[in-house]
C-alpha cells in the first residue's frame, strides 16, 4: 500500500525481555546433583551426600519462603512483602495487583504521573498497550486522511471537483491541530521536558499496592509446591497456618456468607475448583482467573506476558456417582453455553468445559489426608467451538 | 449448525454430561428430518414470495378468518397456510420460523419454507387474544379421516386424481417446450420438425445393420429418438426408421409426480365448536419467567424472534427483522431469581459483540391490574452493555 510508505513509521517502545524476567515457570529451583565421574569413586560419595544432607542453598523452595497474609474481608491472600510480590509475579505469574489489572505496577505509573520517573522509563503491560492503541488510532486517521486527499486529486483530474489549493493548506492544518491534540501534547511536552526533569520530586511515591492471590493459587502455592507461609491475618500473635488449617478456612470461606467446617461439603466452591486449578497447573499450563470472559478459568500457555490465552474453562461439577442420585443439581440453560460459547469465540478462545466428578462425602476424623481426598475427584474435559460450515472452510 | 434454526425445546437443561449433549443434538436433527414436508412448486414460490408480502399494503394473503387453526403436532406449534403465515407477521408481529426444507435445494438450511413453527409464547399469545385456536393436528387427522364419508372419500380422490394428472401434464408440456426451445437454441431443429436432411449416421448405421425391422417386439432402446415423445404404434421402427416429425405435445401416460398439499384442514379438519375454540389441555403453558417478558416486549410493539443462536432467550427488532437489525439480546428472569456476576458479565460481552444491548427482565408477582402498580403489566427489565474505561 502507498499509504504505509508515506506515513513515517512509528518508533516502537522496546518491550523488556520477557525470557529473562519470567525464565522460571514456578517459584521453584531445580537443583542438579554433582556429576558422577566413573573413574573416581569419591564422585560418587559425594552425590550420595548431597542427596542425603541438601546444603540448605540448594533447596528447590525459595528461601527464605513468601510469606502471605489471609484476608477474610476480601476472601483472599495478601503478599505485601516486595521480594514475595515479585518472586510470585515473575516466578508463574501468581496473583494479580489490587491497584492494577493484572501485573502489580501501581508503584510505576504513579511515579511516571507524578514526574519522578521519565516517560519512556520502565513501561509497563498496560502502558505500552495503551500506546499502541493510540499510534494504531493515529495511523487509522492518517490513513483515511491521505485516502480521501487521493480520491479528490483523482476526481479533480477527472475535473469533477475543483480542487481549491489554497483554501486546502490552512484547513488541513486547522483540522490537525484539531483531530490530533496528542500530537501537539508531545510538541508540547518535548519543550516543557527539561523543566519537569529539573523539577524531579525528591520525595518517593510509598508503595500501597499489595498482591493478592486466590485462594486456590493460595493453596497451591502452599500445599502444592511448599512456596508460600500463610499467616493468620485476624489474630494479635502470627501464627503460621498449617495445610489442614488453611483447606478448611478456604472451603469455608467459598461460600457466601462463611459457612462452618461441619456445614463443608465435597461439592465446595474451593474444592471443585482447586481441584481443576491444580490439575491445570500441573499440565503446566499457567492459570488465571476468567471472570472479565464469564468463565471460571483461562489457561495460559507460557503466561500473560507473552501470549493471549488460548482456552477458556467453564468448570462444570458431575454428580454422577449413585450417592448423588437424589440430589438437584442446579442446572444451566442452552441459551446459557451458547452464551459463554460465544464470548469466548468472540475473543479467539477455545471453550472447555471441565467436568468434576464430585465424590461422596467421608467423614474424617482429625486431620484430613488431603492428597488422599484430592485424589477421589476426577476431571475430565470436552472441548467445545462454535463451528459454521460456511465460514470455517479452511 | 443446524440446531440453531430450531426452537429448542431447549427448555430441557443442560445437563452435566457431556453425552448426553450430543444425544441432545441428535434428537434435534432427527426430528428435523421428521418434520420435513415435500412442497410443490407453488408452495415454493408463495414462501419465497413471503418477504415481498410483508410489506405491501394491499397483501395478496388479504385478510384471514379469525380464530385460525395453529396445529399442534409433537409439542411444537405449526402453521401451514402461507396466507396465515404472512398474516401474523403483517398484523401481529410473529415471524416464527421457517422449518421445512425445499425439495429442490434439500442440502442447504440457509433457506428454509413451510411450515411455520411458533415459539410457544407465540402460540400463548394468539390464544390470548383470542385470534387463533389450538388443533391436535394427529388427532384431528384421525377423527376427521374417520367421519369423512365414502362419497365424500371418493370425491376427494377423483379431485385429487384429476389435479395431479393436470400437474403432469403442466409438468411435462413445460419439459417439452424447454427441450424445444434448447434444441433451437443449438440450432438442431431438423430433430424435431425436419425429415429433409436426415443425419448421416443414421444412415450408415441402416447399411451396417441389413437385418429387417422385426414388427413383433417394439424396440424401446432406441439411441436416437429418446429425446422425443414417441406414440407406441410408431416405436417399433425407432431404430431404422426416422421418426416422424412430431410438433404436437403428446401426452405420456405414466404420472411420475406426486404433490404433497401443504393444508390438510381444508380435507379433515372439522372445527367441533363454532366459533372454535381452544381444548383447556391444549392452551399452551409457556414458561412463568419468560413470557412476561415476551409479552411486555411484544406490546410494545417490538418483533421477538427466538435468540438460541446469540445466546439469549429471545432477540427484540425495533421492526420487521428484514427491515431492521435487532437491538437487544433479552433474557427473561424471575422476580427474586438469583443471578451471578459472571451472567452479567458475559451478557455484557455478548450483546456489545454484536452491537446489541443484554437485557434482563421480569414480572412483579405481587403487581395487579389496577392495584399498586398503576399502569403497565408489571415488567421492569434492564439493559446491561459493555463499558469500557
Amino acid at each position: 500500500m502507498t499509504t504505509n510508505t508515506t506515513c513515517p513509521k512509528p518508533s516502537r517502545q522496546k518491550k523488556p525481555n520477557y525470557n529473562i524476567i519470567h525464565a522460571d515457570s514456578l517459584p521453584l529451583q531445580a537443583v542438579p546433583l554433582p556429576p558422577l565421574i566413573p573413574h573416581n569413586p569419591l564422585s560418587l560419595l559425594h552425590i550420595i551426600y548431597a542427596y542425603l544432607f541438601p546444603s540448605p542453598s540448594s533447596y528447590a523452595q525459595p528461601s527464605p519462603l513468601y510469606t502471605a497474609t489471609f484476608s477474610k474481608a476480601t476472601c483472599s491472600v495478601n503478599v505485601t512483602d516486595a521480594v514475595s510480590i515479585q518472586g510470585l509475579w515473575c516466578r508463574g505469574f501468581f496473583g494479580k495487583g489490587s491497584l492494577s489489572r493484572s501485573e502489580p505496577t501501581w508503584l510505576t505509573r504513579t511515579r511516571r504521573r507524578l514526574g519522578v520517573i521519565g516517560k519512556n522509563e520502565s513501561l509497563t503491560a498496560e502502558e505500552l498497550t495503551e500506546r499502541r492503541r493510540i499510534e494504531r488510532r493515529e495511523f487509522k486517521k492518517e490513513r483515511a486522511r491521505l485516502e480521501k486527499e487521493k480520491l479528490e486529486r483523482i476526481l479533480a483530474e477527472e475535473g469533477k471537483i475543483t480542487l481549491d489549493i489554497s483554501g486546502e493548506a490552512p484547513k488541513a492544518d486547522e483540522e490537525d491541530s484539531n483531530s490530533t491534540p496528542a500530537r501537539g501534547t508531545s510538541q508540547e511536552a518535548e519543550t516543557r521536558q527539561p523543566i519537569i526533569t529539573s523539577q524531579r520530586p525528591v520525595v518517593d511515591v510509598e508503595e500501597l499496592e499489595h498482591l493478592q492471590l486466590t485462594l486456590e493459587e493460595a493453596f497451591f502455592l502452599t500445599f502444592g509446591l511448599g512456596a508460600l507461609v500463610i499467616i493468620d491475618g485476624s489474630s494479635n500473635h502470627e501464627k503460621q497456618l498449617s495445610n489442614n488449617e488453611l483447606l478448611n478456612l478456604f472451603r469455608m470461606y467459598s461460600y457466601t456468607p462463611v459457612r462452618e467446617v461441619e456445614a463443608l461439603r465435597p461439592d465446595d466452591p474451593f474444592m471443585v475448583n482447586y481441584v481443576v486449578y491444580h490439575h491445570f497447573r500441573s499440565l503446566g499450563w499457567v492459570v488465571k482467573p476468567g471472570v472479565k470472559f464469564a468463565v471460571d478459568y483461562l489457561l495460559y500457555n507460557r503466561g500473560p506476558a507473552f501470549t493471549h490465552a488460548e482456552f477458556a474453562v467453564i468448570i462444570m461439577p458431575s454428580y454422577s456417582h449413585p450417592y448423588w442420585s437424589e440430589h438437584q443439581e442446579k442446572r444451566q440453560g442452552w441459551h446459557w453455553l451458547h452464551c459463554v460459547n460465544r464470548v469466548s469465540s468472540q475473543v479467539k478462545k477455545t471453550l472447555i468445559m471441565c467436568f468434576v466428578d464430585i465424590p461422596p462425602p467421608k467423614a474424617e476424623k482429625g486431620d484430613v489426608n488431603i492428597p488422599a481426598l484430592l485424589g477421589s475427584y476426577k476431571v475430565r474435559e470436552v472441548s467445545l467451538r462454535r463451528w459454521l460450515p460456511n465460514r470455517n472452510r479452511d | 449448525m443446524i440446531f440453531h434454526r430450531f426452537y429448542p425445546s431447549y427448555s430441557t437443561p443442560l445437563t452435566h454430561q457431556p453425552l448426553l449433549i450430543f444425544k441432545h443434538l441428535k434428537a434435534q436433527v432427527h426430528v428435523f428430518t421428521a418434520n420435513t414436508l415435500v412442497l410443490n412448486k407453488q408452495s415454493i414460490s408463495s414462501i419465497t414470495s413471503i418477504s415481498s408480502i410483508m410489506t405491501n399494503d394491499n397483501p395478496p394473503g388479504g385478510t384471514i378468518a379469525e380464530p385460525f387453526p395453529i396445529f399442534l403436532v409433537a409439542n411444537r406449534y405449526m402453521l401451514y397456510d402461507v396466507n396465515v403465515v404472512s398474516y401474523i407477521r403483517r398484523v401481529y408481529h410473529m415471524c416464527g420460523c421457517l422449518i421445512g426444507t425445499l425439495p429442490q435445494v434439500p442440502q442447504q438450511n440457509v433457506f428454509l419454507g413451510l411450515p411455520l413453527e411458533l415459539m410457544i409464547e407465540e402460540a400463548a399469545l394468539l390464544v390470548e387474544k383470542g385470534v387463533a385456536y389450538i388443533v391436535d393436528d394427529v388427532a384431528a387427522h384421525k377423527t376427521g379421516r374417520e367421519a369423512m364419508l365414502e362419497q365424500d372419500r371418493l370425491r376427494y380422490l377423483a379431485q385429487r386424481g384429476e389435479d395431479l394428472k393436470a400437474l403432469a401434464e403442466e409438468n411435462h408440456r413445460e419439459a417439452f417446450a424447454r427441450k424445444v426451445a434448447a434444441l433451437e437454441k443449438k440450432g438442431r431443429m431438423d430433430l424435431i420438425v425436419g425429415t429433409q436432411n436426415p443425419p448421416r449416421v443414421k444412415e450408415k448405421e441402416n447399411e451396417a445393420t441389413p437385418t429387417p425391422p422385426s414388427s413383433e417386439e417394439p424396440n424401446t432402446s432406441g439411441a436416437g429418438p429418446e429425446l422425443l415423445p414417441v406414440e407406441p404404434e410408431k416405436a417399433e421402427n425407432t431404430l431404422f426408421s426416422q421418426p416422424q416429425p412430431s410438433t404436437e405435445y403428446a401426452p405420456s401416460q405414466d404420472v411420475t409426480f406426486h404433490s404433497t398439499p401443504t393444508t390438510s384442514h381444508s380435507t379433515y379438519h372439522f372445527p367441533t365448536t363454532n366459533p372454535p375454540t381452544t381444548p383447556a389441555h391444549l392452551i399452551p403453558q409457556p414458561s412463568p419467567t419468560r413470557f412476561p417478558i415476551y409479552r411486555h416486549l411484544h406490546s410494545k410493539g417490538y418483533f421477538l424472534s427466538p435468540g438460541l443462536r446469540f445466546g439469549a432467550q429471545y432477540m427484540a427488532y425495533p421492526g420487521d427483522p428484514l427491515r431492521f437489525h435487532s437491538h437487544f439480546v433479552v433474557n427473561g428472569l424471575g422476580w427474586n431469581e438469583e443471578i451471578s456476576v459472571m451472567d452479567i458479565v458475559g451478557g455484557g460481552r455478548l450483546g456489545t459483540g454484536v452491537k446489541k444491548a443484554w437485557m434482563v427482565g421480569g414480572r412483579d408477582p405481587s403487581w395487579e391490574v389496577g392495584g399498586n402498580g398503576g399502569e403497565g403489566d408489571g415488567v421492569r427489565v434492564f439493559s446491561v452493555e459493555w463499558g469500557g474505561f
